[in-house]
């Protein structure tokens, strides 16, 4: 994980790309208890001079591919890691990663998702283990559910908290 | 009405053991047993494709 998180450090410091966040399961293991996952979500603006109408990834996957990364399928791999690059693709992911929350992993610095922004995400996503995870975050108390329902109005999620068993729990 | 059940009792109290110790890891610790867990899942997909069909009659 050391690897994956140098060479985004990298890339970013290259211009490669704006900025970028880690989302789903491997940032909610920094909050909650650690759930399997197959990879690594890697949210990212691209530099201002790649943003045209046709969208390519290509830059990226070359720069992670000569620090190390192996393309594998959709993933570039860094040692057991796989990583999706996925582009900020609407307002809610751009906003995550505005408001991405710095961590350390050993001695290397990194942005995650705030505990809002993940739930925010995973409502909006909507799959079952989905809904497992606000509902942990809930159980554990470690999201602000004040900044929650902000965030819930202004995607307009509502209808998605039904699903979530212990929504209604303080 | 309360039920008393050892083993149920045993089994719940060993889940919220689990959770405990789970919760208090670091954030390293939580991803290097995600690599654990991925890596047994995968071993368990494999033992599972090999088990030898049953015959029909």
């Amino acid at each position: 994980m050391k690897d994956v998180l140098i060479a985004l450090n990298k890339i970013k410091e290259l211009g490669v790309i704006d900025d970028y966040a880690i989302g789903g399961a491997v940032a909610a293991a920094f909050y909650i208890e650690a759930v399997n996952t197959e990879d690594v979500d890697v949210f990212l603006f691209l530099s201002p001079s790649q943003n045209s109408l046709l969208l390519s990834l290509s830059p990226i996957y070359d720069a992670l591919q000569r620090l190390g990364g192996v393309i594998d399928r959709e993933y570039v791999v860094f040692g057991d890691w796989p990583v999706q690059i996925l582009p900020a693709y609407k307002p809610l992911i751009e906003a995550a990663i505005k408001h991405a929350e710095l961590v350390q992993y050993d001695d290397v610095e990194s942005k995650i998702f705030s505990p809002e922004y993940l739930c925010a995400i995973a409502l909006d996503t909507s799959r079952m283990k989905d809904f497992y995870r606000v509902a942990t975050f809930i159980e554990q108390k470690k999201v602000d559910r004040k900044i929650l329902d902000e965030l819930i109005d202004e995607y307009q999620l509502g209808d998605k908290t039904l699903k979530v068993l212990n929504w209604n729990e303080p | 009405m309360k039920v008393i059940n050892p083993a149920l009792d045993f089994v719940i109290q060993a889940k919220a053991n689990y959770r405990k110790v789970a919760r208090a890891k670091t954030w390293e610790e939580k991803i290097e047993s995600i690599v654990r867990m991925r890596n047994a899942s995968t071993i368990a997909k494999k033992s599972m494709s090999r088990q030898p069909r049953k015959a029909k009659f």
